[in-house]
């Protein structure tokens, strides 16, 4: 087990198992409580739970393969693949700025939906936080990129607020 | 025919759709050509963008989009050995080598080139094929709308990358995500767990916006710090001369029709096309060990087949209203969003609206041959651009996009929901081409396997009575069962292999 986790292919797929075994479930107990057909041969469950079934048993399948795999390779005595394959491809990943970028969007997108600011408000700060994060605020970028988060933000919100009435969100507490 | 055709054409010359037409032809390009940004990112954005235009130019600008994005990804699949677009992989393995020992604008001339042949031939499909099989689709029944939606997903499952079972899971989860809301059939509500939000279910754009654009940004930061060598491009033109037109006549009329015929498949992208198209020149010629070292014929063969794909795709889109591509299942959103039922009555109901379509299509190969020619060199320098400057941009249009929609904040939530999801899919190798045509095609299966029932006293046994319901289930088992063969196969052959 501890040699199938150290492949980082093996390590997804286990996280993909895992989650599309718990979206099955979650499925399956959902379409449970629906009532059944009444006039129709079909209901509004059977689809969901079918679905639910073949996805657990197609996961199943991906997850048995993929142990199927780790056993070859230990029966063949293979060294455990490299963290990084990938690293040859023209340079590193960097998870902590993938993770830097999804927390970015998420409170962007969080302080629209609570209503702490407005489209105008929050898009500024998210360009600049979002490109900046991505190019580790180098200066040439942020040189552009600055005086852009305000073009992109206030003119987008004129275009479609004033000439497509669209509402977009606004600060409540501001004048 | 011909004067449906002559008709859209004078249409698609006027101001407005000519104007489209160039607009989305290069953006298509620039996308395309543009590593980390794909055609199914741009029209994704584009169409929130298109509510407020006439459908018939919105649908033009986004398939001059599609024609160019598979076009541009050629520029960076030779110069940087990073295909643009996924059917462009097999063009980085001549395509970059024949640059690289310096020859970039042979290689360059060769693809757009042969581009240029793929789309007109398939172009020419298009026309002449479109009418009769939409009035050959007008006898389908549930049966065989219901079976045809199993084989689509069973085609893009098992010809998609990586294996059958991860294709197939990826169809099915799109199909799940579609459940969830008010049942039309009953009117029951299913799979809402108490959420009001999800009573309406996930709409299809913010699913679009954040399976190919969210997932898209997430993945570009995280290889921003992956900057491949490019080849440089001197002065000189890219266009292919009269010899190797004709030394290379029979590859492109043969790679052209495999494109075509492939992008008929409902589900099946240009990425096999051109994978098949290559194996197929590499079979044939005499030459055969010279492929993967720059030969002539192998970017002949990627780039005719990719671009006969998005033609031989937009027919199975026109007249069953079954998308042939991820792209396609996009467009398909696109009209729908428009209140345009793409399918066999298209051409009767919105005939005029259909021919505009093709006669879009095939002048934006024609704008496609020209502005590659004429700005390769410029393209080539764009292709550069900082994607730190560019991303949060385009999540900006994408938040916008989900929020127009119907002026709330929770489809902006769905765009990031799915951002992640179609991020960890790729992530686990699970393409996601068969989740977004899961999606799309998941009421028509549940619409039309409910009318087969309702319709057939021996349930879906009935199927044995429909000759094409037939032919669809037989080729979704064929498809089933050849990988598993093929596999087999292989895996003896290894074992003699060894043995000896």
């Amino acid at each position: 087990m501890r040699r199938l986790l150290a492949d980082p292919d093996a390590r997804a797929d286990v996280i993909l198992v895992a989650a599309v075994w718990g979206l099955a479930a979650l499925t399956f107990y959902g379409a449970s409580l629906l009532p059944p057909p009444l006039f129709d041969p079909l209901g509004s469950a059977a689809v969901p739970k079918f679905v639910a079934v073949a996805i657990a048993l197609l996961a199943g399948t991906v997850l048995l393969r993929r142990l199927m795999m780790a056993r070859r390779a230990v029966a063949q005595g293979a060294a455990a693949p490299a963290a990084d394959e990938d690293a040859a491809a023209g340079g590193p990943l960097r998870p902590s700025i993938a993770l830097a970028s999804i927390g970015i969007i998420v409170a962007y997108v969080g302080v629209m939906g609570f209503g702490l600011l407005g489209f105008r408000e929050a898009t500024v700060p998210f360009v600049i936080a979002l490109g900046g994060a991505m190019s580790r605020f180098r200066r040439s970028t942020m040189v552009v990129l600055v005086p852009l988060s305000f073009v992109i933000a206030f003119g987008l919100a004129w275009l479609f607020s004033g000439a497509l009435y669209i509402d977009l969100p606004v600060t409540k507490w501001l004048p | 025919m011909i004067a449906d055709l002559g008709a859209a054409l004078g249409f698609i010359f006027q101001p407005m759709p000519l104007f489209f037409l160039v607009v989305g032809t290069w953006l298509g390009i620039f996308v395309g050509a543009v590593p980390g940004l794909t055609g199914g990112m741009l029209i994704s954005l584009v169409i929130p963008l298109t509510f407020y235009m006439d459908s018939t130019n919105a649908l033009v600008l986004m398939v001059a989009m599609y024609v160019g994005s598979v076009s541009g990804g050629l520029i960076s699949a030779m110069l940087f050995r990073i295909p643009g677009t996924p059917s462009s992989i097999m063009t980085t393995f001549d395509g970059y080598p024949m640059a690289a020992r310096g020859e970039p604008h042979r290689a360059l001339a060769l693809g757009i080139g042969s581009s240029l042949v793929g789309g007109m031939v398939a172009g020419v499909f298009l026309v002449v094929l479109s009418p009769p099989l939409s009035r050959w689709a007008m006898q389908f029944g549930p049966f065989e709308y219901f079976t045809m939606v199993l084989m689509a997903i069973v085609l893009i499952a098992s010809l998609s990358e990586g294996s059958i079972t991860k294709g197939l899971l990826s169809g099915f989860l799109g199909m799940l995500f579609a459940m969830p809301g008010f049942n039309d059939s009953d009117g029951q509500l299913r799979l809402t767990f108490g959420i009001n939000e999800l009573a309406d279910g996930f709409k299809l754009l913010p699913m679009l916006l954040g399976i190919f654009v969210t997932s898209q940004i997430i993945k570009d930061a995280l290889e921003i710090d992956r900057h491949p060598e490019a080849i440089k491009l001197g002065a000189g033109r890219a266009l292919m001369s009269m010899k190797q037109w004709t030394r290379h006549g029979w590859n492109l009329a043969r790679s052209s029709v495999i494109g075509t015929w492939i992008g008929i498949l409902p589900g099946v992208g240009a990425s096999i096309s051109s994978m098949v198209a290559y194996g197929v020149a590499k079979n044939v010629s005499k030459t055969p060990e010279k492929f993967g070292t720059g030969h002539e014929e192998g970017v002949v063969a990627s780039e005719a087949a990719n671009n006969a794909n998005v033609g031989g795709a937009l027919i199975p889109l026109l007249t069953m209203g079954i998308p042939g591509s991820p792209i396609d299942a996009i467009l398909l959103s696109a009209l729908i969003l428009h209140n345009i039922q793409p399918g066999p009555i298209l051409f009767i109901t919105n005939g005029e609206f259909a021919w505009a379509l093709i006669a879009a299509y095939l002048v934006a190969n024609l704008l496609m041959f020209a502005t590659m020619t004429v700005s390769v060199r410029f393209l080539a320098r764009l292709i550069t651009i900082d994607r730190a400057i560019l991303l949060p941009i385009i999540f900006v249009f994408c938040a916008i996009g989900a929020f127009a929609l119907a002026n709330r904040l929770y489809d902006v939530w769905v765009v990031v929901g799915f951002g992640l999801i179609g991020f960890g899919l790729e992530r686990a190798r699970v393409p996601v081409g068969p989740f977004v045509i899961g999606f799309v095609l998941e009421p028509l299966f549940e619409s039309e396997l409910r009318a087969s029932l309702q319709l057939s006293d021996a349930g879906l046994l009935g199927i044995v009575h429909r000759p094409i319901a037939c032919t669809f289930v037989l080729v979704a088992v064929v498809m089933l069962i050849w990988p598993l063969v093929q596999g087999r196969r292989a895996r003896s052959r290894a074992v003699d292999y060894s043995m000896d």
